[in-house]
């Protein structure tokens, strides 16, 4: 067992659960950084130095761009519904549904180890023994997936839909490494040019949705770029 | 090295023409810069070209050069007919993204470098063009979740059935040496060739994963179809067919039972897709409907295993798409020109405008096809190698519903003028006169924008002739049926790995 994986397949696995359950946005934007960032130093052995430098810049890009999209948008009118926010079964179950997830991946991970070809593994009494490199991040990959599978096709809103589908391609990735080994550096590029293609999209629907809220006519302008043109007195966030 | 000189071009000039999109004319001058350049070089893509890149190899083809020359092409005219007519600036930027991404996605062996690719340039152009969404501003974000969410889902699980063939209960290494296959491994590939079929299912809009491809394409102008649902669904079709040609057809597992579904979900695209388009009305629908028919046909390639039934089914993604793209560009620039929609609503269009009928006419063509044709053989042979009998042959004939579904709206094309269709303006294209005061300088450099500006609508229809031209093209050449993926050029997913129009 490795401790330092093992801590940093907790804290993605973490900041997944608070990216998908945190009614507030920033908050969820905090979480869905963690998740996003920590996750390339997941592997072992850990990708060339300049690929794992790729990805945590284009997580960090993914995430700022909501974050950027979210400082721009108006508030939601005072009046009328609101849309809710967060995970509706709350974090404690969510928290409950990665641990499952990380049982059920780890079991998977040593299956899978004993069908390769190395064989089965020999000391199969030692529980710590089960916590091998593969197993992690699989078990964060999996636990990412079953988390944010609900918010990614059934979300309320642009903001829940992007974290969820951003937190579920991210463990979509994870465990790919986790049960058929690092991919080449090709491969993670692709996946970091897919979590930022993600994000822009994340960012342009969130601009939209708050051009909703405004009711403005005249159409729509890229959620990066949506302030530029509010009065100086806008309603107060 | 050109696969890579069409990413590096396509790619920035992409990314420019939508930060710029606020910016019509210098959106509008960029990417139609990009993508006349990304003709060019995509017409210089050769076999022998293989560049390694970041631990894979990056490979022109012949069939690679076919796909992107007309997917460049077609990029460049949607681009050139949105400036013509005035609107969709926000769907040149993505388009050219997912040129880029694209290419280099077909142009490697491993899949999941394609999927990955792919799937990130289709969430762009499902997203990014929903700021000129019919209906206001208040139905962009549901559309534009709407269409996240098959992208995405096809993305995630694709990627994940990528994950099995390379691990070590996947075909690429649990076969034995001498190639017996465990009963539980049999199992599994059914489940997978499952998965990756309901993931191009869902990509392609096939029934019953339809709903949200009418609703992209009624919602939006026509030329934010071709790059979501034409080019970028045909490049992921293809990656997939890929896929299942190398991991799972190659070693020969029967898998009749999973085919047999296959079949089915294909059955129920052609036949109620072709009675959807003879139902509805208006044109959209009637283009929404006929790529929902293709995809039934582009699903027949995942129901019979073989070779034979692969080379088809490149031919006809390819093909299908092609000529979708010109009906496409028809439909933009009809509905843009009378304003109007609904068939009963254009009557006599074909009178007023011949541009437009000749355009229709080359699609009617590619859709229905001849005998000879790559498309028509393509289509045949699927069907006759996925349902062999009569119910075979009725499903083909039923595929045939283009000619009914178009064919009336050619009729209507020179049936008594509708109302819409009369009192349409600048129709007709203007060699005098004096509109936009055009004529009131005689200096080249006023004259020939002024012009320009008088004549877009029949430039539009020219472009949109051209279009269809092109899908004729491929439709009658295809890629070629000696086209054989599956070269292995990735390091980490084994022998085999999936490659589609890869060296």
């Amino acid at each position: 067992m490795n401790p330092i994986l093992v801590g940093v397949a907790l804290a993605v696995t973490a900041g997944s659960v608070i990216a998908i359950s945190a009614r507030d946005a920033r908050t969820a934007l905090v979480g869905l950084a963690v998740a996003l960032g920590v996750a390339p130093f997941l592997g072992d052995p850990l990708p060339q130095v300049t690929t794992m430098a790729a990805r945590v810049v284009g997580a960090a890009l993914a995430a700022y761009l909501l974050r950027a999209a979210v400082a721009v948008a108006p508030p939601a009118p005072a009046r009328g519904p609101r849309p809710p926010s967060g995970s509706r079964i709350g974090w404690p179950t969510e928290a409950l549904l990665s641990a499952a997830a990380w049982i059920v991946a780890i079991s998977l991970a040593r299956g899978l180890a004993d069908l390769g070809p190395n064989g089965p593994a020999s000391d199969s009494d030692d529980l710590l023994g089960y916590l091998t490199p593969a197993a992690v991040v699989a078990a964060a990959g999996l636990a990412s997936i079953i988390v944010a599978i609900v918010p990614a096709f059934a979300g309320r809103n642009a903001l829940g839909t992007t974290i969820g589908s951003l937190i579920l391609i991210q463990g979509v990735l994870l465990f790919r490494i986790g049960v058929a080994g690092p991919p080449g550096d090709l491969e993670q590029l692709g996946g970091v040019v897919l979590l930022l293609a993600i994000g822009v999209a994340g960012a342009w629907l969130i601009g939209a949705e708050g051009r909703r809220t405004l009711g403005r006519p005249e159409g729509l302008e890229m959620a990066a770029t949506a302030g530029a043109d509010e009065p100086p007195h806008a309603p107060p966030r | 090295m050109s696969v890579l000189l069409l990413v590096a071009i396509a790619l920035p000039g992409g990314v420019a023409t939508a930060l710029l999109a606020h910016r019509r004319r210098a959106a509008f001058a960029i990417g139609l810069l990009a993508a006349l350049a990304c003709i060019v070089v995509a017409a210089s893509i050769r076999a022998e070209d293989t560049v390694p890149l970041a631990g894979s190899i990056i490979g022109g083809s012949d069939a690679l050069r076919t796909l992107a020359v007309a997917w460049a092409f077609s990029t460049f005219l949607f681009g050139l007919m949105d400036a013509l007519l005035g609107d969709g600036q926000s769907v040149l930027g993505p388009s050219l993204v997912g040129l880029g991404v694209g290419a280099l996605g077909l142009s490697v062996a491993d899949a999941g470098i394609g999927f990955a690719m792919l799937t990130a340039g289709a969430v762009l152009a499902a997203v990014l063009p929903i700021v000129m969404v019919r209906g206001g501003p208040s139905a962009a974000p549901g559309l534009g979740i709407l269409s996240l969410r098959p992208v995405v889902a096809a993305g995630a699980i694709t990627i994940l059935a990528v994950a099995w063939g390379a691990s070590a209960v996947g075909p690429l290494v649990a076969i034995g040496p001498l190639g017996e296959i465990d009963p539980a491994l049999e199992t599994s590939m059914g489940l997978a060739l499952l998965a990756v079929t309901a993931a191009v299912v869902i990509r392609l809009g096939a029934i019953p994963a339809h709903v949200w491809t009418a609703r992209f394409t009624e919602a939006l102008p026509a030329s934010a179809v071709p790059p979501l649902l034409g080019w970028g669904a045909a490049a992921f079709a293809l990656v997939s067919l890929g896929w299942v040609d190398v991991t799972i057809t190659s070693t020969g597992v029967d898998l009749g039972p999973q085919r047999a579904i296959v079949v089915v979900v294909a059955t129920a695209s052609i036949v109620l897709g072709g009675l959807a388009g003879i139902l509805r009305d208006d044109i959209e629908h009637a283009l929404a409907y006929s790529i929902v028919q293709d995809a039934g046909v582009a699903l027949l390639a995942f129901a019979s295993p073989g070779s034979a039934s692969t080379s088809a089914g490149r031919d006809w993604i390819v093909a299908a798409v092609a000529v979708k793209s010109g009906l496409a560009a028809w439909v933009l620039v009809t509905r843009s020109t009378f304003r109007t929609h609904r068939r009963l609503d254009l009557g006599g269009w074909a009178r007023r405008s011949p541009l437009l009928g000749l355009a229709l006419l080359l699609v009617l063509i590619g859709a229905v096809g001849l005998p000879g044709m790559a498309a028509f053989d393509a289509r045949a042979d699927l069907v006759r190698l996925a349902l062999p009998g009569p119910i075979g042959v009725l499903v083909l004939v039923t595929a045939f519903a283009p000619l009914v579904v178009l064919g009336r709206l050619l009729v209507s094309g020179v049936d008594a003028m509708a109302a819409p269709v009369r009192e349409a303006t600048n129709v007709a294209p203007r060699l005098r006169g004096r509109a936009d005061g055009w004529a009131d300088d005689p200096s080249p450099v006023r004259l020939v924008p002024a012009a320009i500006r008088a004549n877009g609508r029949p430039l539009a229809a020219a472009a949109a002739v051209l279009v269809a031209f092109v899908g004729l093209a491929v439709a009658v050449s295809g890629l070629g049926s000696t086209v054989v993926g599956g070269a292995s050029g990735g390091d980490q997913t084994g022998p085999g790995a999936a490659g589609v129009v890869a060296p």
